[in-house]
């Protein structure tokens, strides 16, 4: 990466989630929570491990480069959420990138099995607009300003 | 001449002192009196010589009531008819008192004249010794006579009797005592005892005089059988060696011995069939031991156990012992028609055929026995209150084979077997029945849990499934409202609004049916819970509604630990504390008070507020599942946050109320128990 680009134009959360209504108000969210970053989005656990992996479009990695930070539903159609992060803790380089599980299940045994699984936070989607808007931003700068990020790479 | 003279001179000389000084009485007397007396006799009478001489004659020395007959003797002396005679008489002292003399006269010529001259002892203490002897010999002779035991003296070296006392003789079938003696007692004894007898009287009598008591079987002279008991002592009779032995007749005691011995063993047989009942083995088991139990007590060649189905029409054998090979054992099926059930069998009474070969037209298995040997045979019925159920039977190869007593016997065998093959069944039933039973319950037990696992898997599915949705509603309407209010009036802003709201209330209800329904399936265990922090993570919670609302909240302390479950007890005291802040009149600060009282073993937390207050009637309604007292414009809520308090409350095992009046405010409580101090 070569130091010229402001390391924030390019700075990439990848959201994988498949319900649309959700994509469109977390996208709101993001807006509202006017951060420069820009959110992917990928509809399924194939999708997401695609991405990741750098295959077919996403080979392009100056449009779809790495994310520095994973936020990822655990109902998705094909691959589910949990063998997404499996998958994505198996890979030695991709490991390291921080994975925030955002999803409508509190109970218990998913929350504890993602967390064994190597998640680095669990994030219950609220039902009020207002409350999605402060989690929001309340995430993004805690991971994105706060946190300092690993280097990742394929 | 000199020599002759010196002869009779020493003759007469020896002659004199001989009489003169002998210890035996010498006397000589005629018709008249006594003409000599010697002293001895003189001394004898208790006189002097010289008071008898010339003075008295013999029957002044006799004792009266035998002068009469001394008279005659002494007649018949000097009248020659007997010319000396030795006898015995009763002498008179001068005191007067009797003697016993034995004395010997003879006659004699005296100076031309008849006398008499003799000899006299006195024997009186001889007679006195010979009285006590035969009064003692009479005595013994008396017990010996009378005896009621059997008492013979056995000579050692021939081994033969020498007497018997009467019992003995009767004992042993003899008219009298004397028919006992010179018996040898071993020819009394059966043969097969007779060695060991014979060594008892050598050894054990004559040999060690061990003096020990044995029983015998013995024969009388007419060959009846009975038992003695006999002791023998090793004693001197007459000079020879004997054995005094005493006889006892035991027989009567020993054919009691015996039928008691017959007795205790049919009991002891008796039991152990019951005792096989006991053990509630299956039929086939308990009529085997009973078959072969009861051949024990009643010799026979055959016993079958059998079963009766009148509903079949057919009978099985159940159990059969039988002396060498036969074509009916056990498990032999035969239609009850082959059989011969008497009617009286059918009331209980028992069915004996004494001939079979007498029988004019036997039933078939009748003929299949006699064909094996089988003569007579008894059926006992098997009852089971007043039903017949089968019957125990006893064959044997003889007819009339069976006494009354072994009826009565197998009859008491057959009591017990019926009583214990209806058992036997009955434990059958019941143990197919728990079975069944058990069967059931697992099944339904099974269907249970998969009803169980299929609605908490409905319930996880709802609380996803529900929420997308809703989260759609809620943001999508919010976002109009926001993003595009100015393309909305009033009247869209309020439908948006409205939208938003409803989605709320929709997460609300659906996140309270859902902690309702995690209650009801929860396995609550106990543990010691900390009140204080209960309440202090409740005040974090409800914190921004507190301030929100400006609300006073008192804690009193002190708070005792209580048995209970902290996620529970933090949504109960949550939900009241909720209620308290909420159900207040408008523009009133709420006032709420929170403390512990101890009422023995419990612990009741009271929740105080200064809220509206509820009437009587409804207090108990407040407590149910969506019941609500005003409309949710008014005081937002789902109806169901006192629901789970009651709820989890039950759980953990504790009661909750309220007491309140309208516009007095509240006062809700629950208890738990304590933990131990």
């Amino acid at each position: 990466m070569s130091a010229s680009r402001p390391p924030e134009l390019h700075r990439v959360i990848l959201l994988v989630e498949d319900d649309p209504n959700d994509i469109l108000l977390i996208q709101r969210a993001f807006r509202k929570a006017t951060l420069t970053t820009v959110l992917r989005v990928v509809k399924d656990g194939d999708e997401a491990i695609a991405y990741l992996s750098g295959e077919g479009p996403y080979r392009d990695r100056r449009r779809y480069p790495l994310p520095v930070l994973i936020l990822l539903d655990l109902k998705l159609p094909r691959r589910s959420g949990f063998e997404v992060l499996q998958w994505l803790k198996a890979r030695s380089g991709l490991r390291r990138i921080p994975v925030v599980v955002l999803t409508s299940s509190r109970d218990s045994p998913d929350v504890n099995r993602a967390y064994d699984l190597g998640a680095n936070s669990y994030l219950v989607k609220p039902v009020k607009a207002a409350e999605l808007e402060e989690m929001v931003r309340t995430m993004s700068l805690y991971w994105l300003i706060f946190n300092h990020p690993p280097q990742c790479h394929e | 001449m000199k020599e002759r003279e010196l002869a009779d001179e020493v003759e007469a000389t020896l002659s004199r002192a001989l009489v003169e000084q002998s210890l035996v009485g010498v006397y000589l007397f005629d018709e008249r009196c006594f003409l000599y007396v010697n002293q001895a006799l003189a001394e004898i009478f208790g006189y002097q010589p010289q008071e008898i001489i010339g003075r008295l004659g013999p029957l002044d020395l006799t004792h009266p009531d035998d002068r009469p007959w001394v008279k005659e003797k002494i007649r018949q002396r000097p009248t020659g008819e007997l010319e000396s005679l030795r006898y015995e008489l009763r002498g008179l002292r001068k005191d007067g008192t009797t003697l016993w003399c034995e004395l010997f006269g003879r006659r004699v010529q005296y100076l031309g004249r008849p006398a008499v001259i003799g000899t006299l002892v006195d024997i009186t203490e001889h007679k006195e010794a010979e009285k006590a002897l035969r009064e003692s010999e009479e005595k013994y002779r008396a017990l010996f006579e009378a005896s009621q035991e059997g008492i013979f003296v056995i000579d050692a070296s021939t081994g033969k009797a020498v007497i018997g006392n009467p019992f003995l003789a009767r004992m042993l079938g003899f008219d009298s005592p004397e028919e006992l003696v010179g018996l040898d007692p071993l020819d009394f004894v059966p043969e097969e005892d007779r060695e060991r007898v014979r060594r008892i009287i050598v050894e054990e009598m004559f040999e060690k005089d061990l003096r020990k008591v044995h029983e015998y079987r013995a024969f009388t002279r007419d060959s009846r059988e009975i038992w003695v008991s006999a002791i023998g002592v090793r004693i001197n009779y007459q000079g020879r060696m004997a054995g005094l032995v005493s006889v006892r007749d035991i027989t009567e005691r020993k054919r009691a011995e015996e039928a008691l011995r017959r007795y205790a063993e049919r009991l002891r047989i008796l039991r152990e069939v019951d005792q096989a009942i006991l053990q509630a083995q299956s039929a086939e088991a308990i009529a085997q031991a009973a078959a072969e139990h009861i051949r024990r007590l009643v010799p026979c060649q055959r016993v079958s156990v059998v079963l009766f189905d009148f509903e079949a029409g057919e009978t099985t054998m159940l159990a059969a012992h039988v002396n060498g090979e036969t074509a009916i054992g056990r498990g032999t099926r035969v239609p009850l028609s082959a059989l011969d059930i008497s009617e009286g069998l059918r009331r209980g009474r028992v069915h004996m055929v004494e001939d079979t070969s007498a029988l004019p037209d036997p039933p078939e298995v009748v003929r299949r026995l006699q064909a094996e040997g089988i003569r007579s045979y008894i059926m006992i019925p098997l009852m089971v209150r007043d039903e017949l159920i089968g019957s125990l039977n006893l064959g044997a190869t003889e007819p009339g084979s069976f006494s009354q007593e072994q009826i009565e016997i197998a009859r008491e065998v057959a009591d017990s077997l019926a009583v214990a093959i209806q058992q036997a069944h009955l434990h059958e039933q019941v143990r197919r029945h728990a079975e069944e039973l058990e069967r059931r319950v697992a099944e339904r037990t099974a269907r249970l849990e998969t009803a169980n696992q299929e609605l908490e898997a409905f319930v996880y599915s709802v609380s996803h499934d529900l929420r997308a949705p809703l989260r759609a509603m809620e943001g999508f309407a919010q976002a109009l409202l926001e993003d595009y209010a100015d393309c909305l009036d009033e009247q869209g802003r309020d439908y948006a609004r409205r939208i938003v709201a409803a989605a709320q209330r929709m997460d609300g209800l659906i996140e309270d049916l859902l902690q309702y329904s995690r209650l009801s399936r929860m396995h609550v265990e106990f543990h010691p819970v900390s009140l204080e922090q209960v309440i202090s993570s409740v005040l974090t919670q409800l914190e921004g509604e507190i301030r929100a609302r400006e609300a006073e909240v008192k804690v009193v302390p002190p708070f005792p630990e209580v048995l209970g479950h902290r996620s529970i007890l933090e949504q109960v005291l949550g939900n009241l504390l909720s209620n308290a802040l909420k159900f207040v009149p408008k523009e009133v600060r709420p006032h709420v008070r929170l403390w512990a009282e101890p009422r023995k073993r419990w612990v009741r937390i009271w929740v105080e507020d200064n809220g509206i207050g509820i009437a009587p009637e409804h207090q108990r309604r407040i407590f149910r599942i969506f019941e609500r007292l005003h409309g949710v414009e008014t005081y937002p809520g789902t109806g169901i946050g006192l629901a789970l308090v009651q709820k989890g409350i039950e759980c953990l095992g504790g009661r909750c109320g309220v007491e309140s009046e309208v516009g007095k405010g509240s006062r809700f409580w629950v208890e738990l128990k304590a933990t131990v101090s």
